[in-house]
């Protein structure tokens, strides 16, 4: 297995300086630069600050200067913020977004997976019309009408929770669920076809024939088989959750990554912005990683040797 | 009464219908049988006939369109309608069943133990230490050889003989009074359908249990049962003592079977003789006798009027014709 986890580790380095070289060059392509403002600055101080961040430099040099920082872990300064680090930054934004993404991750895995259980086992019946239902809608709604649209009835005309704002578990709860039920909805789905599926195949009905209660044949026989799909999903969706949704934290205002990259990329901020594609980049492969190794623990066909 | 209290098994009147987009679906219609504890019987007849559809009736796992009507009593106790947890009482533990195909009727996901075990903690409240031994012996019981590397294995790592051996075994655990068996050796090859039907005889001698030996070979069910009834188009044809029905048989059906075996006493250059035409269309089921279009000893009222169950000299039969009459 270790060779194998090895193997996947080497290959995403190739994988990585794509995406980091894609990046940073249609950055550089994009018009403008960090230290553009409304009002020129003089010639002098212009240059000055450019030298000090190396970007008087060819671009294929700054490119190197980036890569060898990279291979040492280190993401370079900002250049927004002044004193401090794209690491720092990082390190400050992700532990936020990292919460938010898990709390909605797991509501999502929960109601969803038990939506989508329920679908299937009822298939064809009010029950599952209903979820199927509730599951497009959720599906169909973007996240910028349904988290306004939460402020607005809880926040605002309600006043049970705050309206933006990171301080206690009070203020996560709206943006969690803004977060999470678009996957609530995709994951009820998948977990409804998959189980459909399974529900159907020779060895549910032979458990059934070894007399066995229906939960036992549902989640002991027929679950583990159903979240193979579920899981493949999970892999990118985990990794996009916890790295921060760039629209909920912009609009419950939370210092999570998302809203970093979102100046960033506004103010030209190349570093931060090259940052976090970077991290987000290396969690993807991560968690794709992660998942394929849990096939193996769901289905000893595929297991590593 | 009586009679019913007696049998293992007493079947009567079963009719499987199916609810399609095309309309209503018969596929087993006014089957009876009955079986005594310990006895043999095995069900032929072609594919579509209705055979599976019967065994799945008795256990309660016709698919979510599937109606079963009639009576089917086990041991005195009606199945048909019986709440979920009662008949799950008896499914696993008093009656067992082994399907056609043994690596599809196993979980994948799980091991073969977990998969043995259960059956065990679910029926006898056994604990999973004790289930284990337990699985380990009936394992030895089947012919596995090495029980304990087999019960931490996965059923992908066994071959198609030894996965059909652990499914009997699984039946069997709760020493059940009857051994439903569906096409058990059709996913086999040749040598090892021999040593399961083999185990099979042996297996039943040893435990007592009867068995329901459904087959589309009629060979399997003279070697593996002491009778067999007929089915065709989801209507019995024939019901009686083997070596009786197989030897003299007293329906049109049961003797195009016979003749359109493989001979190997016959030139192989010779054509089968095979029955000329199709069953009837499931969704229309003819007012008459089914066979009626394929028989060679059809009569005019055979289109008419379907031929009621009949007893003569210890055969059940529906045939119009006098049996005298067939050869």
């Amino acid at each position: 297995m270790w060779s194998f986890v090895l193997k996947r580790l080497l290959s995403a380095i190739p994988t990585l300086f794509l995406l980091v070289a894609l990046t940073f060059f249609l950055m550089r392509v994009a018009p403008g630069g960090p230290f553009d403002a409304e009002r020129a600055l003089p010639p002098e101080v212009q240059a000055q600050v450019e030298a000090a961040y190396h970007l008087d430099e060819p671009v294929w040099r700054q490119f190197g200067r980036y890569l060898g920082g990279l291979m040492q872990g280190d993401l370079g300064p900002s250049y927004q913020y002044a004193g401090y680090t794209v690491n720092e930054l990082v390190a400050q934004g992700f532990p936020v977004s990292l919460q938010l993404g898990m709390a909605a991750l797991l509501l999502a895995l929960l109601l969803g997976g038990g939506a989508g259980i329920l679908a299937a086992l009822k298939y064809n019946g009010p029950a599952d019309h209903g979820i199927m239902a509730l599951a497009m809608t959720g599906l169909a709604l973007p996240n910028f009408v349904v988290a306004p649209l939460l402020v607005l009835a809880f926040a605002v005309t309600l006043a049970w929770l705050p309206a933006g704002g990171w301080d206690g578990p009070a203020s996560l709860v709206l943006p969690v669920l803004a977060l999470a039920l678009p996957q609530v909805a995709a994951i009820a789905r998948l977990m409804r076809g998959s189980m459909i599926e399974v529900l159907g195949q020779g060895y549910v009905r032979a458990a059934r024939a070894k007399g066995l209660p229906e939960y036992r044949v549902v989640l002991v026989h027929a679950l583990k088989p159903a979240l193979m799909p579920v899981l493949s999903y999970l892999g990118p969706a985990t990794a996009q959750l916890i790295t921060g949704s760039v629209v909920i934290e912009q609009i419950f205002s939370i210092p999570g990554l998302g809203r970093h990259f979102v100046q960033g990329a506004l103010n030209r901020d190349y570093t931060v912005v090259m940052g976090v594609v970077v991290f987000y980049g290396a969690l993807i492969i991560l968690f794709n990683l992660i998942v394929d190794l849990l096939y193996g623990v769901l289905d000893p066909r595929v297991r590593q040797r | 009464m009586t009679n019913a209290s007696r049998n293992l098994l007493h079947v009567s009147d079963l009719k499987v219908t199916f609810a399609t987009p095309a309309g209503s679906l018969t596929a087993v219609d006014g089957l009876g049988l009955e079986l005594d504890a310990g006895e043999a019987l095995g069900i032929v007849g072609e594919s579509g006939s209705g055979k599976t559809q019967t065994a799945l009736a008795i256990f309660g796992l016709l698919a979510a369109n599937g109606r079963a009507e009639g009576s089917i009593r086990f041991r005195g106790q009606e199945l048909l309608g019986m709440a979920r947890s009662q008949l799950n009482a008896i499914r696993g533990a008093e009656i067992g069943m082994v399907f056609q195909d043994p690596l599809g009727s196993l979980n994948p996901h799980l091991t073969v133990g977990t998969q043995m075990a259960e059956v065990l903690v679910q029926h006898r409240g056994l604990g999973r230490a004790e289930a284990l031994r337990e699985s380990a012996r009936m394992l030895d019981a089947v012919r596995i050889a090495d029980p304990a590397r087999r019960l931490a294995g996965y059923p992908h790592e066994l071959s198609g003989g030894m996965r059909q051996r652990l499914t009997i075994a699984m039946a069997l655990l709760c020493r059940p009074k009857l051994l439903l068996a569906d096409e058990p050796t059709s996913a086999l090859d040749v040598t090892i359908q021999a040593q399961i039907l083999a185990l099979l005889a042996e297996l039943r001698r040893e435990f007592g249990v009867a068995v329901l030996l459904i087959a589309h070979d009629l060979g399997i069910v003279a070697q593996a049962c002491d009778r067999v009834l007929v089915l065709y188009a989801g209507r019995p044809m024939e019901q009686g003592a083997v070596e009786r029905v197989l030897a003299r048989p007293s329906h049109p059906y049961t003797l195009g079977l016979l003749r359109s075996r493989p001979r190997l006493d016959l030139p192989p250059e010779l054509p089968l003789d095979a029955i000329a035409g199709q069953p009837p269309d499931l969704l229309h089921p003819p007012a008459g006798c089914p066979f009626e279009p394929r028989c060679a000893f059809a009569l005019d009222r055979c289109r008419v009027e379907a031929p009621p169950s009949t007893v003569e000299a210890g055969v059940q039969r529906a045939c119009h014709a006098r049996a005298a009459e067939l050869r």
